[in-house]
């Protein structure tokens, strides 16, 4: 008898949300146990950091989005949608520059990661 | 989900920009609060207006405008009044904003209100032979003098050539 077995993928989203001071910068990693695609990358720049805070999401230490130079906004929550795949425990780095010399500021980058998840998950 | 590292550096600063709302900031990019208004009302029900003009001041709270839009001056007798409300500036000088007569009552709507800044003169005028007891109110709109100033700037229209 035939039996039909359905694949059940799942969505799980990395959240970055840093406060940075004044002319400084960090970098930080977050990583997620299962493979899967990187389906969706999502910047927040709050009003106020009038393009002078720059971001840039790297996916195993080399540039993912934007692969070139820094996106630095204001008052805008852009959202890039990609197909890139996903290794396991693939080490993710959101790094923020705020080269705001007074005012220090809050952004976030979000990245959804679709993958299939196992029995026990 | 796992931070795994977390690595902080200086950078050189190339500008300014704003506070954004993650520092708490108690004011916006408007820097005044407009739309809240606290009612004013003047009432005065224990007047004694005798032959003749009783004159009333009413002193307000410094760098405050209030906006008066109603006013009414009531008697229990059908007798001949006047009433006449005047702005007196911190200068001394006195400027006419309203004049009215009335039988037992003088009530006067102003759409817009009228600024009042540092005093209100009130001048009650009795034409009867009798001395009658009268109630006084005024109604009006509280503001702030500096937004008031800032409503005048921004009402003013941009030349065009």
């Amino acid at each position: 008898m035939a039996t039909s077995t359905e694949e059940v993928f799942e969505e799980r989203t990395l959240n970055f949300r840093e406060t940075v001071l004044a002319s400084q910068g960090v970098a930080v990693t977050q990583q997620f146990i299962f493979a899967g695609r990187i389906t969706q990358v999502m910047f927040h720049f709050p009003p106020g950091t009038n393009g002078l805070v720059q971001l840039r999401l790297y996916k195993n230490q080399e540039p993912f989005y934007p692969q070139k130079g820094f996106i630095a906004l204001d008052d805008a929550t852009p959202v890039y949608y990609v197909e890139s795949d996903y290794y396991k425990n693939e080490p993710l780095t959101f790094e923020v520059q705020n080269t705001d010399g007074i005012n220090p500021h809050t952004v976030s980058c979000s990245v959804t990661i679709k993958f299939k998840a196992p029995r026990w998950w | 989900m796992v931070e795994i590292s977390r690595r902080t550096f200086a950078v050189t600063a190339t500008g300014v920009g704003r506070k954004d709302y993650s520092q708490n900031v108690e004011y916006s990019v408007e820097p005044l609060t407009r739309s809240w208004e606290e009612t004013y009302q003047y009432y005065n029900d224990a007047i004694s207006l005798p032959t003749g003009t009783t004159m009333i001041d009413i002193t307000l709270v410094p760098q405050t405008v209030i906006f008066i839009y109603d006013y009414v001056l009531s008697v229990p007798k059908n007798v001949l009044l006047n009433l006449r409300v005047t702005a007196l500036t911190t200068a001394g000088v006195e400027v006419n904003i309203l004049r009215r007569d009335g039988y037992q009552r003088v009530e006067y709507h102003m759409a817009k209100g009228y600024p009042f800044f540092n005093t209100i003169r009130v001048r009650m005028t009795n034409y009867s032979a009798d001395t009658v007891n009268a109630i006084l109110s005024l109604v009006g709109i509280v503001s702030g003098e500096h937004e008031y100033y800032l409503s005048l700037s921004e009402a003013h229209e941009p030349m065009t050539v």
